[in-house]
């Protein structure tokens, strides 16, 4: 299959980001990163290393020093093309909003202002529910989902809203194997078509697997670059502390 | 009973008026209500309703409108509320009692100067049935008005209130949204002054729109039935007020209960069993 070169290299560039909350944790520390486009990018790192922070400095949800640009141009000018997929979301679980409607919200940011949902979208919202396995439930409404189920819900939002950089925090917490391997599928898929992605995960037995490049953290930069290259002992030690065991059985 | 209602409405302009206005009300109330109780901010849309007190007797002194004095406090609580949460240790239903607490007793002094106290009986529980003519239209225009906002926002509104942190990672300014509610509330607990009264208002923009939240599972069709519901109770309530001459506020404050209460025990979504949230 051939696909169309793009003119402009896909690029996140972080430089010296730090991050402190409340005037005592400091969540990253002086924080420098290169991440290339077309890619999947795995973000590791033990509970509390900053891995959720990183992403929400680039998002601007969260305050920062250091410089954050993505394609060059200053981040805070680029969200609308960065789908984001929340480690925690705080979504009440009742509000009066169906399936459908829900995965439909990920066509706003591509909408003017006083336009609404169009019938080519709700074909692209369509065929996201397809591939994510929830066509039936589309019309229910969202409290009657299984938490896994709403999970995929909110990654289908995240297909449809069809930006260039897809931001995945644990994304998979909660989601059986047979729907993990179809997201992992339509993630490569995308990136195959120019899509740049970065997911946090925590299970260290699937990296070499899913992930081209690997951002470890803790707290400050453990490691970045090609899996291949950075995820070894040596630098999982660093990360992790000396006890680290992976179980690549399987 | 109904024939002498309905006789009285050919008859009386009054009554015409306080029907008119008493729908428009109801259903401008029962829109703005449905973001008020998805939002969580039952609690400052009574503040707000009862901080445009001193608005309204200040306007009474100078002799302007008093939808502009309202409107002023009405907007200067929610930035007062909104600024002590956000930058103090204290939450926001304790910056919300201290702020209204204020505003109604220095609106209640201010009347005291202004006007008399059946003024004051007046504003706290509504007229509907003294309703002027210059009063009904700028109710019906502040309702077009804000319902024509709420049409034109609607996507933003649905967005920053069912999901604020991607509405937030998007770059939405979600506390312009905030503001633009507070206003549109602030017009809404104006009018609605005329029709229960500043201390029942609450119950007009919550309980038809919570009444409707039982029902339904999508936003639109949500605030439609919330608005139905407003109307209809309004309606019903000036009814009742007229024929057995009760206050209307109050009246039609229990009819909008009496509709919930029916709704919560026969509600095929028994949305009174409470939902667990994610926690992951
Ligand atoms: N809103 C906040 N206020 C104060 N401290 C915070 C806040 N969010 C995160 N922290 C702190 O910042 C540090 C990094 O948190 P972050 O959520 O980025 O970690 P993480 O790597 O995503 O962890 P996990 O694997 O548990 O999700 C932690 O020490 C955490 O306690
Ligand atoms: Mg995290």
């Amino acid at each position: 299959m051939i696909y169309l070169r793009r003119e402009v290299m896909e690029m996140i560039e972080c430089q010296n980001v730090s991050v402190m909350y409340n005037n005592e944790v400091e969540a990253l520390k002086k924080v420098s990163l290169t991440i290339m486009g077309p890619t999947i990018t795995g973000i590791i790192g033990p509970n509390g290393s900053g891995k959720s922070t990183l992403l929400k400095a680039i998002l601007g949800m969260t305050r920062s020093t250091g410089k954050i640009s993505i394609n060059g141009v200053s981040s805070k000018k680029m969200l609308k093309k960065i789908a984001y997929v929340a480690q925690k979301n705080l979504i009440d679980l009742s509000f009066p909003i169906t399936v459908r409607e829900c995965v439909a919200l990920g066509t706003l940011p591509n909408l003017g202002l006083f336009k609404s949902v169009r019938k080519e979208d709700w074909r692209r919202v369509e065929r996201a529910l397809e591939v994510i396995g929830l066509r039936k439930e589309q019309e229910r409404q969202i409290g009657a989902l299984s938490g896994g189920q709403f999970q995929r819900v909110l990654i289908a939002r995240c297909l449809v809203q069809d930006a260039d950089y897809l931001f995945l925090d644990e994304p998979f917490v909660g989601i059986d194997m047979v729907s993990e391997n179809i997201i992992i599928k339509i993630l490569k898929d995308l990136k195959k078509r120019g899509k740049t992605i970065l997911i946090v995960h925590h299970d260290l037995s699937k990296v070499e697997d899913y992930f081209d490049q690997l951002v470890m953290l803790n707290n400050k930069i453990i490691a970045v670059g090609a899996t291949s290259n950075v995820f070894n002992m040596q630098n999982l030690k660093r990360a992790y502390g000396e006890n680290i065991f992976i179980d690549r059985s399987e | 009973m109904l024939a002498e209602f309905i006789q009285g409405l050919m008859e009386f302009h009054f009554l015409q008026n306080a029907l008119i206005t008493a729908i428009v009300v109801g259903t401008v109330s029962g829109v703005v209500g449905c973001f008020i109780i998805l939002r969580g901010m039952s609690l400052m849309g009574d503040a707000i309703s009862h901080a445009v007190l001193p608005g309204v007797a200040i306007a009474y002194i100078l002799n302007i409108n008093f939808f502009i004095g309202a409107i002023a406090f009405g907007i200067l609580s929610a930035v007062i509320i909104t600024y002590i949460k956000e930058n103090s240790v204290i939450k926001s239903d304790t910056a919300i009692g201290i702020t209204f607490s204020s505003f109604l007793a220095l609106g209640i002094i201010l009347i005291g100067f202004a006007r008399t106290s059946t003024d004051l009986f007046h504003i706290l529980f509504g007229n509907i049935l003294a309703v002027q003519d210059s009063d009904k239209w700028i109710t019906i225009a502040v309702a077009i008005f804000v319902v024509l906002a709420i049409v034109l926002y609607f996507k933003e509104l649905l967005l920053t209130t069912f999901d604020p942190q991607m509405a937030k990672a998007l770059g939405t300014r979600v506390n312009f949204y905030h503001y633009m509610l507070m206003t549109l509330l602030t017009l809404v607990a104006v009018t609605a002054m005329q029709s229960v009264g500043t201390i029942l208002i609450v119950a007009l923009l919550i309980t038809p729109a919570a009444t409707a939240y039982l029902f339904t599972k999508t936003l639109k069709t949500m605030i439609f039935l919330s608005a139905g519901i407003g109307a209809a109770v309004s309606v019903v309530g000036l009814f009742i007020g007229y024929s057995y001459n009760v206050a209307v506020g109050s009246s039609i404050v229990l009819t909008a209960t009496v509709v919930f209460l029916v709704s919560f025990f026969v509600s095929p979504k028994q949305k009174y069993i409470k939902r667990r949230g994610h926690d992951g």
